[in-house]
């Protein structure tokens, strides 16, 4: 009896702590604060940008950050939240602690907690300076915006957020990043730019079992290795290997984040609305800072030398009626060249190009599927867009030509079957009801 | 950007963003208006040029990137009319209302240039350029008629 | 001597003439304007040559020899300039090489009380047929007058009847007294005989020319160098280039763009808005079709020095607009399902046609047949982007256009701007694929406005392949509903057809065919979906190019029931018409088509037939057929073995012209069958280019065998563009069904799954 009354205490002890654990308000630097830090309007829309806080916050034909974006999930759809100072539907009667506890720890000022399609985990990295210059940002220099998003369909109970805390308990680090001593300043800035606003793991680390990414720095094995979401793979971000910046030097990888190309490729997909909004707008010391560090990341090697006996082939018409060659020839052969090394940096190459060689070919099928959209340097959207070939090529026809490209000049990734192209066509056709949506970036 | 453009062996001067396609410098810089516009995205071929001795489309070409090249137009097939495919294309009527085949006309060069005895085949792989009023038959004839003028 | 290309960087705004020397003659295409006029003084008069004798206005015999031949039809390919100096050299027989056209003033037509526009009506300035009999008199009727004149003259310096003299190669001939010269020695003294009575046209009997050669058309020196000059070509000097947007749905309406993000960037000179407010001003012309089928669209140009700054400033203009009410079809599928909610319905629509008592007749039961059909949106993609050039002042406009109708251009542009007619010039260039999509000229319209915000310069307003094919006038979408009865020998003794489509939509071709007529009970109605806000325009054969394929899928289908060969049942079917040529083309078709010989599993022969312009007589239009062999493997592909063709169209003119037509017809006509759809998404028009609107390529041509086998020598010369968009369709539907037994009720054919058991 005495015994059940212990055990019925602690339990209780446990599930009042344990309560109070997951949702409890965390503490944070700016508790008691009364009167946030004011800033100018570059300051901290220069923070929002290299954060890339627009492209989930906002959808194609809505108003800046009024959020709305749909978001899948294995248990449904959520919706990203509006960050407008609206006091009703967004967030104008945040404290500033209550907004760094939602940015950097992922909790709301109910302690409700947020689902970590949000990249707080990153973004724990920022500074205190940052995250006011964030919040003042939000405050005083974005347009409220008096919509309601839409409701997550995700069904009760699986909707009880709580239980999130186990996830951040198993993944979430907290701690602002701390300068490595033996690095420059410049590879500092770009560790913390990469790691933190950038959250360039988001889409480039591989995640686990919980959807966790497998590493948030230099020190975790699997950091920026190369991930797959949302119909896209995105490359490993580590030098070394052909598949990843291998072959980029540092002043490449400036410059790809600067103008969104380089005589090495062009930004697409996901990396390209990343460009768009984010990267274009980056100044030229801390986009240094990027390719010093991720230059500095060690990767596979590779012993990939480009092979000419491609070119030949195909010049000589050597190749059978309907291949893969032929489908080259006829259809990309015009702007990626017989010798497919391009033009400049306005035409990528194909031979030794990490879109080329990818383990996973996701993106080089949604490519070839829906085209690319238009890189926009300078207010000025450029107009070397990769059209689609969804309705000219049949899935047979874009695994052919892919299966080519991938195993042309040298190139030496697995072959594309046309059971792949047709999933990726249909969960990537806009009228098809299995479309894909944004995961977790 | 100022750059030095060698068309159909002639050197020429034009100020353009580097990022301007070769064929509206072509059009709209040098008054070369022969090459047409039909997409913008290589898919028509209605811009197609030599360049460097390759079949191309113009749309698509930064004059960056075709800076130093040997670059010829339909301006230089013949200025005459006297290739043998020009003449072809008037002795059997091919044309209709003739907008794409300048492009036609340089792809069809190209292909002899490599290939002085196509086959349907060849004809089909090299000649891709869309047209709208529907010559094909005669594209294909003229081009084997050429070919066996050529061979003689 | 005009024997080179004077356009481009040569050109000046004293005398801007387009010219092109020809194989064959020259054809000189471009103004009438003189070359000593200034603009702003009075322009447009003859270009003729001091000296020339101006006979009639529709030819000129230069001092130099040259024969000037004034055509009002564009040539859009089809030859109908070729056609014009034809009816001359037959009449007049100076040389070929000296012949050449320029296109007739529209300008002058105006103030020269429709001289040109009175033969021909609406249609003067029409590219379409160049063999109407109206016009094949009035050159003929004027280049008789200009030679019995010149004989008169000759007759009269040489003492001699002039009926013994001879014409030939632009020489006169007495071989009596031995006396020879060239029409030039006579101009002055022929100027002022008059002949009365004037002389007729040589009867058909008589021709050594017309029907007998086939010249190819005299304008393809000046296409395979190069120099033609298109609409899109047209430099003039100060020119600006103006790059075009109109709302991306349908009816939108332009709130607002902010022209401080582009303003610095290079080469941008302004961006301006077109509104599509009525001028204000009464209308001064008559114009050929009512303005209302080419009506202003908001709209945004960016203008610059080049087209490529302008064009890059506009896609980073930040514009935006009142969509309208077309949002509301958030798809095509929603469009397409209104369509055929219309024909199934009980709406009656409106009646086209009715003869007996089609319900009674079908509800007496025994076999009837039933099937309903859609097809989509199709878009012209001219090759040629549209496009046109335009100058205007307060008190002059002046417009370049690859324009279909002249004339509907130059009131397009006294419309908009509201000018003094006489102050108005059209300039016809080349140009780049008509199809239809350039009569009503509302492209020309746009140019003109465009040119009204940046007054007194030439503007060079380009629609880019995007602009234009999501602003184009479509094919419309149709759906139909047929029904029918067959009687003990499986032939209709009813039968029902009710179309739908959204306002304006084609009814050509529907009822007034051999079909209807031919049966004893029948009832044709339309019914129109009133709020599709896509705009829709004339297709190479409108109406027709779908009608045909309802009601020759119709056919089969009945043949199907009624266990009979397609062909034979057709013969018995058209044979009850009283044109003879339904049966002629037929047979021909049965005969050269090798059709009931035996094929390899998996490949199967389809027949369809029309007539594009009977409009419900006999003897009338051209009546059309083909036989398609198809096959078709396990997996669904279609590839094509060979297309047979045959037509009725009375006699033929130019024979390598009619061919050239059925052949490009015949390939107009498959691509719209298997490839095209234009497609809507929240009221935008999904499709921009030519990736997302497949063409056929030359890899994906079949032979093509045009025969002529089926022409009944009918007094009559009928149009050769439009007759086989209807038939080649439907001829591959009914042969891929005698294949796989899937019957393709739906175009475009690309979307149908047609895998089937396999030829094994």
């Amino acid at each position: 009896m005495k015994t059940f009354r212990i055990l019925l205490v602690a339990l209780i002890v446990v599930i009042v702590v344990g309560w109070w654990y997951v949702t409890r308000i965390p503490s944070s630097p700016f508790d008691g604060v009364a009167q946030a830090p004011t800033f100018t309007l570059e300051e901290g829309e220069y923070v929002a940008r290299a954060a890339d806080c627009v492209a989930c916050h906002s959808t194609e034909d809505g108003k800046p950050f009024a959020g709305g974006l749909e978001m899948g999930t294995p248990l449904g759809s959520i919706f990203a939240t509006n960050i407008t100072p609206d006091p009703v539907h967004g967030i104008g009667n945040y404290t500033l602690a209550q907004f760094d506890n939602a940015v950097r720890r992922g909790v709301l000022p109910d302690g409700t907690r947020i689902y970590p399609a949000m990249p707080y985990p990153s973004y724990a990295k920022l500074t205190d300076e940052d995250v006011a210059k964030l919040y003042d940002y939000f405050m005083h220099h974005v347009e409220p915006v008096a919509e309601p998003i839409p409701e997550s369909d995700i069904p009760w109970p699986l909707s009880i957020r709580w239980p999130l805390e186990a996830w951040n308990v198993a993944f979430y680090r907290s701690g602002t990043y701390q300068p490595d001593p033996a690095q420059d300043d410049l590879w500092n800035r770009g560790a913390y730019l990469v790691q933190g606003a950038g959250h360039c793991g988001s889409c480039h680390t591989p995640r686990g079992f919980a959807i966790q990414e497998r590493g948030y720095d230099e020190g975790d094995a699997a950091f920026l290795t190369g991930g797959l979401l949302d119909g896209w793979y995105a490359p490993p971000l580590r030098n070394g290997a052909v598949s990843g910046l291998g072959n980029w030097s540092e002043d490449e990888i400036a410059a790809f984040l600067r103008t969104g190309r380089n005589r090495h490729g062009v930004v697409f997909g996901s990396m390209m609305e990343a460009f768009n909004n984010s990267t274009a707008f980056m100044t030229d010391d801390d986009l240094q800072g990027i390719a010093r560090y991720l230059a500095s990341l060690p990767g596979e090697s590779s012993n990939w030398e480009y092979d000419a006996s491609t070119t030949d082939m195909l010049l000589a018409g050597d190749f059978a009626e309907g291949s893969g060659a032929e489908i080259y020839l006829q259809r990309c052969s015009y702007c990626h060249g017989r010798d497919g090394l391009g033009r400049g940096e306005f035409l990528p190459p194909l031979a030794g190009a990490a879109s080329a060689v990818a383990p996973h070919a996701d993106s080089a099928i949604n490519l070839v599927l829906n085209g690319a959209g238009r890189v926009v340097s300078g207010g000025v959207p450029d107009s070397y867009r990769m059209p689609p070939f969804r309705i000219p090529l049949n899935d047979r026809e874009i695994a052919e030509v892919l299966t080519f490209i991938r195993s042309a000049w040298g190139n030496d990734a697995s072959a594309v079957t046309a059971e792949q192209v047709a999933d990726l066509r249909e969960r990537t056709d806009p009228m098809s009801d299995r479309v894909i949506v944004l995961q977790m970036r | 950007m100022s750059y030095t453009l060698t068309i159909n062996g002639e050197p020429h001067e034009v100020d353009a963003a580097p990022e301007t396609p070769l064929l509206w410098v072509l059009r709209d810089h040098l008054g070369m208006t022969g090459t047409k516009y039909g997409c913008g995205i290589a898919q028509c071929g209605a811009c197609t040029v030599h360049i460097d001795g390759q079949a191309l489309r113009s749309c698509n070409l930064p004059v960056d990137a075709v800076a130093g090249a040997d670059i010829r137009t339909i301006e230089g097939l013949d200025q005459d009319g006297e290739h043998v495919l020009q003449k072809l294309w008037v002795e059997m009527n091919v044309a209709q209302c003739g907008y794409c085949q300048s492009g036609m006309l340089m792809a069809a060069a190209r292909l002899l240039e490599d290939n002085p005895d196509p086959s349907d085949r060849d004809i089909d792989l090299r000649i891709d350029n869309i047209c709208r009023c529907g010559t094909y038959p005669r594209v294909r004839e003229a081009i084997h008629r050429a070919a066996e003028i050529m061979r003689g | 001597m005009k024997d080179h290309v004077t356009n481009s960087a040569t050109i000046s705004r004293r005398g801007f003439v387009v010219s092109m020397l020809g194989a064959g003659g020259a054809l000189v295409i471009g103004s009438l304007q003189s070359q000593a006029a200034e603009i702003g003084s009075t322009p447009w008069e003859g270009p003729v040559a001091e000296g020339a004798q101006q006979f009639t206005p529709w030819i000129a015999i230069q001092p130099d020899g040259k024969v000037i031949v004034y055509v009002t039809h564009p040539d859009i390919g089809n030859g109908p300039v070729t056609q014009a100096v034809s009816y001359i050299y037959e009449e007049l027989a100076p040389r070929w090489d000296d012949l050449q056209a320029e296109y007739a003033s529209p300008n002058r037509n105006y103030r020269l009380d429709n001289v040109y526009s009175n033969v021909g009506g609406p249609l003067a300035y029409f590219s379409g047929r160049s063999t109407s009999e109206p016009r094949r008199t009035a050159y003929m009727t004027a280049a008789a007058g200009a030679r019995e004149r010149l004989k008169a003259a000759a007759g009269a310096a040489w003492g001699v009847d002039p009926a013994a003299i001879t014409v030939a190669e632009g020489r006169l001939a007495h071989a009596e007294s031995g006396n020879d010269a060239p029409f030039t020695d006579f101009l002055a003294a022929a100027a002022a005989i008059t002949l009365d009575p004037e002389p007729q046209p040589k009867p058909r009997e008589e021709w050594t020319f017309l029907g007998k050669q086939a010249p190819g058309k005299i304008q393809l020196p000046l296409i395979v160098r190069g120099q033609a000059t298109y609409g899109i070509d047209v430099r003039l000097p100060d020119m600006v280039y103006a790059a075009l947007r109109q709302s991306p749905v349908m009816g939108g309406r332009l709130k607002s763009f902010d022209f401080d993000a582009i303003r610095d960037m290079p080469g941008v000179r302004a961006a301006v808005e077109v509104v599509p407010n009525d001028p204000g001003e009464p209308n001064k012309v008559e114009p050929p079709f009512p303005f209302g089928m080419a009506p202003l669209t908001s709209a945004v140009a960016v203008i610059a020095d080049h087209y490529w700054q302008a064009r890059t400033a506009l896609d980073a203009l930040p514009i935006e607009w009142d969509d309208g009410p077309g949002t509301k079809w958030a798809d095509i599928e929603m469009m397409n399902q209104a369509a055929m909610a219309a024909v199934s319905g009980d709406e009656e629509g409106n009646v086209l046609f009715s003869v007996g008592d089609v319900e009674a007749e079908l509800a007496r039961g025994g076999t009837v047949v039933e099937a309903e059909y859609l097809t989509p949106y199709c878009d012209h993609v001219n090759m040629e982007p549209l496009n046109s050039t335009a100058i205007v002042t307060d008190d002059r406009v002046e417009i370049w256009h690859p324009g279909q109708h002249t004339q509907m251009a130059w009131a397009m542009a006294v419309q908009q701007t509201g000018v003094a007619p006489e102050n108005v010039e059209a300039h016809q260039t080349f140009v780049g694929g008509g199809f239809g999509r350039r009569v009503f000229s509302e492209d020309a319209r746009m140019g003109v406005a465009v040119a009204q915000q940046y007054p007194g310069v030439p503007v060079h307003t380009i629609w880019s392949r995007e602009e234009s094919m999501r602003q184009g006038r479509y094919k419309p979408l149709m759906a139909a509903r047929l029904r029918a009865r067959l009687g003990d020998d499986g032939l209709p003794t009813a039968l029902h057809v009710r179309v739908a489509g959204g306002p304006g939509f084609w009814t050509l071709g529907v009822a007034d065919q051999a079909l209807p007529l031919v049966i004893d009970n029948v009832q044709v109605d339309a019914v129109t979906v009133s709020d599709f806000h896509i705009l829709t325009g004339s297709y190479r054969g409108p109406g027709y190019n779908s009608a045909t394929f309802f009601l020759e899928s119709f056919v089969d289908e009945m043949a199907q029931a009624a266990g009979q060969d397609p062909l034979d049942y057709r013969i018995a079917l058209y044979s009850k018409w009283a044109d003879e040529g339904w049966v002629k083309v037929l047979e021909e078709l049965r005969d050269k088509s090798h059709w009931g010989e035996p094929l390899p599993a998996g490949q199967a022969r389809g027949v369809a037939i029309g007539n594009w312009g009977m409009g419900g007589r006999a003897n009338a239009g051209t009546t059309c057929g083909a036989v398609v062999h198809a096959e078709v493997d396990a997996e669904g592909r279609i590839r094509l073995h060979g297309i047979d063709v045959a037509f009725d169209s009375g006699r033929v003119m130019n024979r390598d012209a009619v061919k050239a037509q059925l052949e490009g017809g015949v390939i107009m006509g498959l691509n719209m069958a298997m490839n095209e759809k234009i497609t809507v998404q929240n009221g935008r028009v999904v499709e921009g280019n030519y990736d997302q609107y497949p063409m056929l390529r030359i890899g994906d041509i079949p032979d093509i065998r045009i025969h002529f086998g089926g022409l009944t020598d009918d007094d009559r010369y009928d149009e050769m563009g439009e007759p086989p968009m209807g038939p080649v369709g439907p001829a591959l539907a009914n042969a891929v069904f005698a294949i796989t037994g899937k019957r393709m009720r739906t175009q475009p054919f690309r979307e149908h799954d047609l895998s089937w058991g396999g030829a094994a």
